[in-house]
């Protein structure tokens, strides 16, 4: 009975007409982030964000979810009909897609994508409104070192399932805790890292750094390498509607997408990427012609595009119910919750009904919208991709300066992102990842403090994480994850993300 | 390109060192209580290590060479400058006339087209930028020391 009042209440929040026209608009960004390549939903919730101070905090994250969620249909739009993933997570789908499209099948490859991104997404939905109470009602027998090992598993499996080299994440992840720690330290009350300047005693602003790191080195970074001699191919509506042998061959690899998808995406640092890619083998094994993959087969675009769409909602339960963000635009949406004052975790259903349901409400109501915005609309947005990069990028690196500037009205924030972005630029050029950092820079603080209640609770006794059963089976894991790449390596094999980076 | 990869290892190692030397400073535990300097001392003596490891792997990696054109590398620097000039002037020229220049000047930058056009599209994108973040958002824009002149 419970989950019908929740239900009800949910679409009461979401068919308020402010909060309809918020998460229009977030999928309709979202959708645009997707399709446009080198604009990831990370950046574009960034770039937004200032934009959401004048919301309310329940329609500030419908918007910034939409646009989180809206990004995932988006993405398959350039694989398929440009072979270039629009977003990271839609890597996958280029393999079989893209030789769709060269067949003449765009339509029908956009179309089963758009519908098993549906199904996928409304499943997480369903599952969020099933897992989501119970895991927080679970969550809040945590104390402060059950918090900090959850927040060190989650570091590390950031880390651990990255595509780049495991010291640089933890490199970054350390960085980004130092910089959390830059101003008034808030237990002890001493200015710490702040050169005596009066600006950084709030410490560093979130906005600017993602900003930086997201929106202007990725700018800088595609001005290297940009090539505009792409070609896109033409489709209609009528060509969009998979035919029923489409249905038939994509009917359980998007099952099996869906529930693959989405036990993938709640492990922090799974995401998307990882799920496709699963997803993608797991295809190719069951399938009767594995033959066909690479060569334009319906299976490899539905089952990886399902389960990516499946992992991106998953995602979401960690960040909703355990204050846990499992990739970098949550760790983004993170940063949005604690600027308008809400702690995500276990208290948030508790204390913020209205927003939790709202935003399950509004996920329900967006995933029609992108149904519709993703089939009829196709064209528009392949359209879009026609629009001169020089254009987008200057406009991407003035919204970042003037965005930045906006928060406080300061320079000092203008100042912050540019150097950021330079530093971004740089951390791209030499493979240092900048999700580890934002994750650790949006959970340093709390982790901080968890960590000096648990050793004040245990007298600075660092026994106090492995003598909790809960905590200490999240160390343990964390642990063997540290060092299980030199085992791998001894036996010749490869952590999950090296294979993602493999295949890309 | 080895070479500025070891620079920028370097420079996270200087980064660890400078944070744990101010972190020791902040005082480190006290009669069994973490104080300021507990967490970034961690932090930081963890970031040495592991930049420490890292600068070892780059050295062990072999040379490679930098295939990206010398061109698209100018052109990324120049636009940074263009972002860093832009913070400096921001409050004495004012965003109504800086903001054109700097979106002409990007633009420019990048693509080398007709001079109206990239005028054109300067001055519309300022005005887009005006309307969303001053008129709708109601964020104050310095005025700048010209314009203040003027007046």
């Amino acid at each position: 009975m419970e989950f019908f009042d929740n239900l009800f209440l949910a679409f009461k929040i979401a068919s308020d007409p402010y909060n309809l026209v918020v998460c229009f608009l977030g999928v309709l960004v979202g959708t645009l982030t997707g399709v446009l390549p080198g604009l990831g939903s990370s950046t574009a919730i960034g770039l937004l964000l200032p934009l959401t101070y004048k919301l309310s905090s329940e329609q500030s994250i419908i918007m910034l979810a939409g646009i989180y969620y809206g990004a995932f249909y988006g993405g398959s739009t350039t694989s398929i009909l440009l072979n270039v993933p629009g977003e990271g997570s839609s890597m996958i789908t280029c393999l079989d897609g893209y030789p769709m499209a060269k067949q003449g099948r765009a339509g029908p490859a956009l179309g089963i994508s758009a519908f098993g991104s549906f199904i996928a997404g409304t499943f997480s939905i369903i599952m969020l409104m099933i897992i989501g109470p119970m895991l927080s009602n679970a969550a809040l027998k945590f104390g402060p070192p059950e918090f900090v090992s959850i927040t060190l598993l989650g570091l590390v499996f950031v880390t651990y399932l990255g595509s780049g080299s495991m010291t640089k994440a933890l490199m970054m992840a350390c960085i980004g805790l130092l910089i959390g720690c830059v101003g008034i330290d808030q237990v002890n009350g001493v200015e710490r890292y702040t050169g005596g300047l009066l600006i950084l005693n709030d410490g560093v602003g979130l906005v600017p750094i993602i900003m930086g790191l997201f929106g202007v080195s990725e700018v800088l970074i595609t001005l290297e390498t940009f090539s505009p001699n792409i070609e896109i191919f033409k489709t209609n509506l009528k060509e969009l509607l998979p035919s029923k042998k489409d249905w038939k061959d994509s009917g359980w690899p998007i099952a099996r997408g869906t529930v693959l998808g989405f036990l993938v995406g709640i492990i922090p640092g799974g995401g998307g990427i990882l799920a496709s890619l699963i997803s993608y083998a797991v295809e190719k094994k069951v399938s009767k012609h594995p033959e066909k993959f690479g060569k334009g087969a319906i299976e490899g675009v539905a089952g990886p595009e399902t389960a990516n769409n499946a992992g991106g909602g998953g995602a979401i339960i960690p960040l909703l119910t355990l204050g846990l963000p499992c990739n970098v635009s949550l760790a983004v949406l993170m940063g949005a919750f604690l600027i308008h004052g809400i702690f995500p975790g276990p208290l948030l259903i508790k204390e913020h009904p209205n927003l939790f349901w709202g935003v399950v409400g509004s996920m329900y109501v967006g995933n029609f919208m992108l149904l519709a915005l993703n089939l009829p609309l196709i064209g528009i947005w392949t359209r879009l991709l026609k629009v001169p990069y020089y254009l987008l990028a200057a406009m991407i690196l003035m919204i970042c300066l003037i965005g930045s500037y906006s928060i406080n009205n300061s320079v000092w924030d203008m100042l912050i992102m540019v150097i950021f972005g330079v530093l971004g630029y740089l951390m791209k050029k030499f493979e240092y990842p900048a999700a580890p950092l934002i994750m650790a820079l949006v959970l340093g603080p709390m982790f901080e403090i968890s960590l000096g209640q648990s050793l004040t609770m245990s007298s600075g006794n660092f026994l106090i994480f492995l003598s909790r059963p809960i905590s200490a089976f999240f160390v343990s894991v964390a642990f063997l994850l540290l060092i299980s790449p030199t085992f791998l390596s001894y036996f010749g094999k490869k952590r999950p993300g090296l294979i993602v980076r493999d295949k890309d | 390109m080895r070479n500025k990869a070891l620079i920028f290892g370097y420079f996270w190692i200087i980064i660890a060192l400078f944070s744990v030397y101010n972190a020791l400073k902040y005082g480190f535990f006290h009669n069994g209580i973490p104080q300021a300097g507990f967490f970034p001392a961690i932090a930081g003596s963890v970031l040495l290590v592991l930049g420490a490891i890292n600068v070892i792997t780059i050295y062990k990696e072999s040379k490679s060479q930098d295939d990206r054109e010398k061109e698209n590398k100018y052109r990324v620097i120049f636009i940074m400058l263009a972002l860093f000039c832009y913070v400096a002037l921001f409050y004495k020229v004012g965003f109504l006339i800086l903001t054109p220049i700097t979106i002409y000047v990007i633009l420019r930058l990048i693509q080398y087209g007709s001079v109206y056009f990239l005028v054109a599209v300067s001055v519309i994108a300022t005005v887009l930028l005006y309307v969303v973040f001053h008129t709708l958002l109601k964020i104050q824009f310095p005025s700048g020391s010209i314009l203040s002149l003027l007046n």
